[in-house]
């Protein structure tokens, strides 16, 4: 079936991913009528229905016999809140919603999502030297912090942070190379396979997904800015590994912990804290910076920072340009859209 | 708590007290009630909706719609907001077809209705009935099959962009209520002008 003059023309061969849902390869698309690239993310329709409609041709056939099951919701809820919410979010650092449509046999709902650049891990491989300059570290940072508080103000959580769903466009026409970062949800996958960026709250088992945990996921991809590989490089013995590191939650520095689920925690009981610069090796980076780290891994979602308060943190105390009038344009990359008011005189 | 998931489109963060109330500065309050004002305008009917309704003899199955939404309510618990909600809905999709030439049946309004409860509901209630449930109320005359149901969902969603937050009476009076000592004639003569 021929659909409308086709208005996403497929851009290269090369694919972004596997799609979670398909296990096929995801490709980047044009929007012709806005000029964007476009990734696609899908979301299931009808998990429960088979082909029971095929011979509906669109008018409803009276008193039909009720031969679907019976506990049947139709459009899932979750897909209602989530396309509605995307159509209204409007923030630069955010991937904009550009268009929405059933697939021919209506099982599920192509969200064309804006894409630019590249995610956050090609970013690191393709751009070595920039992605060690520390000032981009911290633009790129503050650029992920503003998309998550934004997130945030509108009761929203993205649930999904990940390299993979953060996107960066490189501008160096310029004369300060101006990096623009860009949060999307691409793939939502299923609970089993995610992951290595999970809060720990959701790792002992809480279904909640919320501010604090994307907090969490900020704090993990913080790291990978910073050292270019995961806080934690696979999933199993993710909570071991976080325990050791920030040491085990007990009732003093995480009230409640133990009635929540405290049979997960008998065997850690032991860990203490440990110096995140030393353990991380960390020593190249700002104390500051450190500092901030460790407010995001706070174990205690009630106590991690959250995004507008990281956004003051003293970490970003030397971008902002009425601390710092004078910028030296160095030969390195530098800047970012957010302080380049300090380049004019 | 009926109050559905607010969406603040505009940054206005609004808090809410233990009684779910949102307590505002008068400046807030202005500023809240100019951003609603501003914002229906994007959802609601077209100017000549009520002439159509009237010429084309829906105005009475519209009201039977809404009856049947304000049972739905009382026998599912669901929320003020969804009745609201489901009537926007169903005003803007007839609106938008004004210029279809569409002869509209009983049966269309009625499955029409029933997506755009089942949307309303599912977009603002934390339990929300099944297609078939829904349809078991009584006053439908027609059964649809679920997947006729799901179609027509689709095609009200596709309709209304995707843009289900929206401004009712019933959010005009959430926020009037805590607010009240604020209001003044001023405001509703300021709406006439505009």
């Amino acid at each position: 079936m021929d659909e409308k003059p086709q208005r996403f023309e497929k851009l290269d061969r090369e694919g972004i991913g596997t799609s979670s849902m398909s296990r096929q390869p995801m490709y980047k698309y044009l929007d012709t009528e806005t000029g964007k690239r476009t990734a696609i993310r899908r979301l299931l329709l009808k998990p429960e229905l088979q082909d029971s409609f095929s011979q509906s041709a669109g008018l409803p056939s009276l008193n039909a016999a009720q031969e679907e099951e019976e506990d049947y919701y139709g459009v899932p809820c979750m897909t209602i809140r989530e396309v509605s919410l995307l159509k209204v979010m409007n923030h630069k650092n955010v991937a904009r919603l550009l268009h929405v449509e059933p697939d021919n046999e209506e099982r599920f709902l192509r969200l064309y999502l804006e894409y630019a650049g590249v995610d956050l891990t090609t970013f690191f491989k393709e751009n070595p030297i920039w992605a060690s300059d520390p000032k981009v570290t911290k633009d790129l940072l503050k650029q992920l912090l503003h998309g998550v508080a934004y997130y945030h103000s509108v009761d929203a959580v993205h649930g999904n942070l990940r390299p993979h769903n953060v996107l960066i466009d490189i501008d160096s026409s310029k004369v300060n190379v101006q990096y623009n970062l860009l949060i999307t949800n691409l793939q939502l996958l299923p609970d089993t396979l995610q992951s290595n960026y999970k809060a720990p709250e959701l790792l002992l088992g809480s279904k909640e997904l919320s501010p604090a945990a994307d907090m969490f996921s900020v704090g993990c991809l913080f790291f990978e800015m910073l050292k270019k590989k995961p806080l934690f490089e696979t999933r199993h013995d993710q909570i071991d590994k976080l325990f050791r590191l920030m040491g085990a939650p007990n009732e003093d520095n995480w009230p409640g912990v133990t009635q929540l689920y405290g049979k997960k925690l008998s065997e850690y009981r032991q860990l203490k804290p440990k110096n995140l610069s030393k353990t991380l090796f960390l020593s190249d980076v700002e104390p500051a910076g450190v500092h901030l780290l460790s407010k995001m891994l706070c174990l205690n979602p009630n106590k991690r920072i959250t995004a507008a308060d990281a956004l003051k943190h003293r970490y970003f105390a030397d971008v902002d340009p009425k601390q710092q009038p004078k910028t030296t344009i160095t030969a390195t990359a530098s800047s970012s859209a957010s302080t380049s008011a300090s380049v004019n005189p | 708590d009926d109050t559905p998931v607010q969406m603040t489109q505009h940054g206005t963060k609004k808090r809410h007290d233990d009684n779910g109330e949102f307590h505002m500065t008068k400046e807030e309050f202005e500023q809240a009630l100019n951003i609603c004002l501003e914002e229906e305008k994007s959802h609601i009917p077209k100017h000549d909706y009520l002439q159509y309704l009237v010429s084309n003899n829906l105005n009475v199955a519209r009201f039977r719609s809404i009856q049947w939404f304000i049972k739905c309510r009382s026998r599912f618990n669901l929320s003020f907001g969804t009745v609201f909600y489901a009537t926007n809905y169903l005003d803007r999709f007839i609106s938008m077809n004004q210029y279809c030439n569409i002869e509209w049946k009983y049966w269309m309004v009625e499955l029409l209705s029933i997506a755009c409860l089942s949307i309303a509901s599912k977009f603002i209630d934390t339990t929300t009935p099944t297609l078939h449930e829904i349809n078991q109320i009584e006053d439908m005359e027609h059964l649809f099959e679920v997947s006729t149901i799901q179609r027509m969902e689709l095609k009200v969603l596709e309709a209304l962009d995707w843009r289900l937050t929206c401004n009712t009476p019933h959010s005009y009076v959430q926020l009037f209520i805590p607010n009240l000592q604020y209001l003044t004639l001023d405001h509703f003569h300021q709406q006439q002008s505009i």
